[in-house]
């Protein structure tokens, strides 16, 4: 098949939809309708993005799992959450300009993708600074009942409530090394599996 | 931002303006000073600079632009506290301006939500010369007397059934989100959500647990989880535990009707994860019968229900690649709707991120149906000769997929170069 109007001529005969074309002698009104047709027929596809020539980058994603390889075991957990702290902006910019994006479904046993593992360090991190965050504010409550048990001596009520400040405390301490035990394992393993 | 995720907005636009916001904010430290101009009624908004960046005063042009205009503008230092909460300094009216910002902040944060880092921001008043640089690195926030608002702040972002619900109906397959689930009673949603693309550092997640453990909710499971392929979604953490499942499921039960997006929940798995690994996985059909999870756009269920209501002259835009999950991945989307395509583009952008090789074959443009309801693909794509494999593909795997792509074993392919056919391809072509 060669040469436009006969290729209109068969869309508009075999497939029923009618192609107009505007031609330099027609009124203006026909660009109108051309437009339209057109418009209906694709035209408009013209706007969509155009087929990228390679792959996304994930330059920042490895310069960051690299940086995080490279790193030290970290002895004490202040340290360890120093570490992730100063891998922070770097982590946000990854995920920022390279989103991870896949949805094949896992499987168990299946690797999880280095992005979204990388995403359940975030994760993991966030909920560690949490519990943080809730234990400075038990250890403060302790404090104040142990104070105020102190001012009081001999006060039964003041004393239980100290009792009971200090094992929340103690709790939530807890809660924080097993979670930091936890992290330190993982990222042991995450800094293998990237060298 | 740059790269894969957003593209750079023009640096001097609005949009220019509240890229560099986000990113202002996003990355705020405690060991950096700010400058920063804030005028509720421009467009700009909020505009905050790093000052070891910056000469001394160099929002002073702004500003006195501002002015000119008749704006009302504040302006001085921000500082970061311990807590990573923002601590404007100002040289006057700290009550104006605080709840200047918060009302601002509350009209923006849909379009900006990073802006929930502004949440419980402090305000002070500065005798200093907050222009110059020297003077704002010498501010001792522990020498300040600080004021906090929380109530001004209270209703930026809401730990409730109609969040969770709205960033569900709206999450994209592959699209990552960070989610909090807690089993036991409170007055906030058991499950709480938001796309790490617009929550990098978890700052609104954090927001949200927040309130939500202030109802009474336990400390919950947290991790991240996206709509797969086939439309459901999986969760995935390393503390899951069936039991979620089910308190789940139940409660998606007791609020569905109010809030269909949690229809979307409906056939969702739990993947225990360790050391990078899944290392089990939890589904239950049964904790959803009776709730019936809607197509989910960008799947092939969706493309199919799309298909099937094509009628008349009505067509659909398309995106097609052979590197799907399983084969070729099929996108239909609504055009009497979106006619130029605005939201049909960045729904492409994703996909090609979601697919890693559709660079390689991805091909877009219209579908509609012609004589006895043969599909009709046209395109401006320069390379189409993978096409008629790929409907050949999707019409023979229809069984397996979607009964009704099987029409597309008789599919016509018309390729444009600007208003020319360049030349016309038959789904038969080439077995």
């Amino acid at each position: 098949m060669s040469g436009t109007a006969e290729m209109n001529a068969w869309i508009a005969r075999v497939l029923g939809i009618e192609v107009l074309r505007a031609a330099a002698k027609a009124p203006p009104e026909a660009a109108v309708i051309d437009a339209e047709a057109l418009s209906h027929l694709g035209v408009a596809a013209a706007g969509l993005p155009r087929r990228p020539d390679r792959a996304g980058t994930s330059a920042r994603t490895d310069s960051l799992i690299g940086r995080a390889a490279s790193l030290p075991p970290a002895p004490e957990p202040k340290e360890l959450l120093a570490q992730f702290g100063r891998l922070a902006p770097e982590f946000v910019l990854a995920v920022l300009e390279e989103p991870a994006s896949t949805s094949t479904a896992l499987r168990e046993g299946a690797d999880l993708p280095r992005q979204d593992w990388m995403l359940e360090f975030g994760d993991r991190y966030s909920s560690l600074l949490r519990d943080l965050r809730d234990w400075r504010r038990l250890l403060a409550d302790a404090q104040a009942a142990s104070d105020a048990a102190d001012a009081e001596p001999g006060q039964a009520d003041l004393i239980e409530a100290y009792a009971t400040a200090r094992d929340s405390c103690l709790e939530a301490r807890e809660l924080v090394m097993t979670a930091v035990r936890s992290l330190a394992t993982e990222f042991g393993q995450a800094r293998q599996a990237a060298t | 931002m740059s790269g894969q995720g957003q593209e750079t907005p023009p640096a001097g636009s609005a949009a220019g303006l509240q890229a560099a916001l986000t990113r202002a904010l996003i990355l705020r430290s405690r060991k950096e000073r700010y400058h920063f101009l804030f005028a509720p009624h421009s467009a700009g908004g909020l505009i905050i600079r790093t000052l070891a960046r910056s000469a001394a005063a160099p929002l002073a042009p702004t500003r006195k632009i501002l002015e000119e205009k008749g704006e009302k503008v504040f302006s001085g230092a921000m500082l970061v506290d311990e807590e990573s909460r923002c601590l404007f300094c100002v040289s006057e009216a700290p009550g104006e301006f605080l709840s200047a910002l918060a009302g601002w902040a509350q009209r923006n944060v849909s379009e900006i939500p990073i802006l929930i880092a502004l949440a419980d921001a402090g305000v002070a008043v500065s005798t200093a010369d907050l222009d110059s640089n020297e003077a704002v690195l010498a501010l001792a926030p522990t020498e300040l007397s600080i004021v906090r608002e929380p109530d001004l702040w209270k209703d930026l972002l809401r730990a409730d059934v109609a969040g969770t619900a709205s960033v569900l109906g709206l999450a994209w397959p592959g699209e990552r989100l960070w989610y909090w689930l807690s089993g036991s009673d409170g007055a906030a949603p058991p499950l709480l959500l938001q796309p790490v693309a617009i929550d990098p550092n978890h700052e609104r997640m954090e927001h949200l647990i927040r309130e939500a453990r202030g109802s009474g909710r336990s400390r919950g499971k947290t991790g991240t989880c996206l709509i797969v392929d086939a439309g459901n979604v999986q969760f995935r953490g390393p503390d899951l535990e069936p039991a979620g499942l089910y308190s789940l499921a139940a409660w998606v039960r007791q609020h569905v009707a109010a809030h269909p997006a949690l229809a979307r929940l409906s056939g969702c798995e739990f993947l225990a994860t360790s050391g990078g690994r899944v290392a089990s996985v939890v589904a239950d059909a049964n904790a959803w019968s009776g709730i019936e999870r809607p197509p989910v756009p960008g799947t092939l269920e969706e493309s199919a229900r799309v298909f099937a209501g094509l009628a008349g002259d009505a067509g659909c835009w398309f995106w097609l690649t052979g590197a799907g999950p399983d084969g070729p991945f099929l996108d239909l989307a609504d055009l009497q709707g979106d006619p130029a395509g605005e939201s049909f583009a960045p729904r492409s952008a994703r996909n090609y991120r979601r697919f890693a090789g559709s660079f390689e074959d991805a091909i877009s443009g219209v579908l509609r149906l012609g004589a006895d309801g043969q599909p009709v693909f046209v395109t401006h794509e320069p390379h189409v000769d993978h096409w008629p494999a790929l409907m050949r593909e999707l019409a023979t795997r229809a069984k397996d997929i979607q009964p009704a792509f099987a029409a597309f074993g008789r599919a016509v392919l018309i390729q444009y170069a600007g208003e020319q056919v360049a030349q016309t391809l038959r789904a038969t072509d080439g077995s």
